[in-house]
């Protein structure tokens, strides 16, 4: 009885490590991708390899159990998707961190030449749920963000 | 026979801007016959010929593996053409890294990093460009700058920050090749600064400051300009806004003319 009462919790703990912070449920990050590029248009948006993370956000390969990095295919739009689960908390750190700083630089290279791109980005902002990250720079956010968080329910 | 003679003294008259250029293909030539180039000795912002490095047979494969690219939102969009290529399993400029942040300039790049600064970031963490160069160990620096420079800093002092800047680098650096790119022209209906005939007058000064310092002239805004010296039509990505960015054409036509003028060692 002991030993299933132990196999559950650690079953239990397994769950509660997710992105979801406490709701046990499992998300396929590209499968939100997309269910993203069902409603909107992200044809101007490319993908980014596991090396452009680290080259462009310095993000190891090793702290990410999966990833969605999109950026704007022009270096004129600011938008951005990225959708990180890190594989534990301390991971997790690092890659908010990254993002974090990701997040300031847009700030910062759009502030005196695209204003519009610079009021985008300042509506949007980084967010944490358990051990994801993410950053949507879009001037749908908002919803698409709704969408994100809508997966983990 | 006289009419023969007028049109051999008119080419003769046009090409003298360049005189010493089309044949430049070694540092000691240029500096041994070279006269400073003055920009108001061209009506046009235009040049008959490139500047700095003529046309070669395309550099090999491995040319740009030890090589970056330094640059604003201009050079951001190279970078992002290039990223998309490679992902796609194509190969496009080798290994060559990027040094690339919107708002960049030769001015801004020398102030100090803080966290409202617009220096580009080496794997996540925002630094000085000299100090990424050494990090990335880079033996070629290709550096196209100056659109968020000419407007503030002016053209003299714009090209002082240039030369400060590449001064830092090769003391960080001190074996790098140091390839200077033209900054590239804007579309016609465009007239806000800088305008397009700053640009050109900053690349005359930019060539010859290349000339006295020895390192090399990547002219590729010659090969973006249209017999009026704007930026043609097709290779602008945002022809009712800024007027500068490139469209994936323009990138193309930047990557021939990067391969076909390089410098084998």
């Amino acid at each position: 009885m002991k030993r299933i009462a132990v196999l559950l919790l650690a079953v239990a703990m397994i769950a509660l490590a997710g992105c979801s912070g406490g709701t046990a449920k499992t998300v396929d990050l590209n499968a939100v991708k997309d269910t993203l590029a069902a409603q909107y248009d992200l044809t101007d948006m490319m993908a980014l390899s596991e090396d452009d993370i680290l080259d462009v956000y310095g993000i190891k390969a090793e702290d990410v159990k999966q990833f969605v990095a999109l950026v704007a295919r022009t270096s004129t739009s600011a938008d951005e998707i990225l959708f990180f689960e890190a594989v534990d908390a301390d991971a997790a750190a690092r890659v908010k961190e990254k993002v974090d700083a990701r997040y300031q630089a847009k700030l910062n290279e759009a502030k005196d030449y695209m204003p519009d791109e610079y009021e985008k980005i300042s509506a949007c902002k980084v967010e944490t749920s358990g051990n994801c990250v993410s950053l949507i720079v879009s001037a749908d956010a908002e919803a698409m963000t709704k969408l994100y968080q809508d997966a983990f329910k | 026979m006289k009419k023969y003679l007028t049109i051999v003294l008119a080419l003769m008259i046009a090409l003298c801007p360049v005189a010493g250029i089309a044949s430049e293909t070694k540092d000691d030539d240029q500096v041994g016959s070279w006269l400073p180039l003055d920009p108001a000795d061209y009506t046009k912002p235009v040049t008959p010929l490139p500047l700095g490095l003529q046309e070669s047979d395309p550099v090999g494969k491995k040319y740009f593996n030890d090589t970056v690219f330094i640059g604003d939102s201009i050079t951001l969009k190279l970078q992002r053409y290039v990223t998309e290529k490679r992902n796609a399993g194509e190969e496009c400029l080798g290994r060559a890294k990027f040094l690339t942040a919107g708002s960049l300039g030769s001015g801004n790049a020398l102030w100090e990093v803080n966290s409202e600064s617009v220096h580009p970031s080496y794997q996540g963490e925002k630094m000085r460009i000299e100090k990424a160069v050494e990090l990335m160990d880079a033996h070629k620096v290709y550096i196209m700058l100056g659109m968020n420079d000419v407007a503030y800093f002016g053209i003299e002092e714009s090209i002082v920050n240039m030369k400060t800047l590449v001064g830092l680098i090769l003391e960080k650096q001190p074996g790098a090749e140091i390839f200077i790119q033209s900054a590239t022209p804007r579309i016609s209906k465009v007239t806000s600064r800088p305008t397009n005939r700053m640009l050109f007058d900053y690349d005359i000064l930019l060539y010859n400051a290349c000339v006295e310092n020895g390192w090399n002239f990547v002219d590729v805004a010659y090969v973006m300009r249209d017999e009026n010296g704007y930026l043609f039509d097709a290779y602008c990505s945002d022809p009712e806004d800024m007027g500068m960015h490139f469209t994936d054409e323009g990138c193309e036509a930047w990557i021939e003319y990067l391969t076909t003028h390089g410098k084998e060692r």
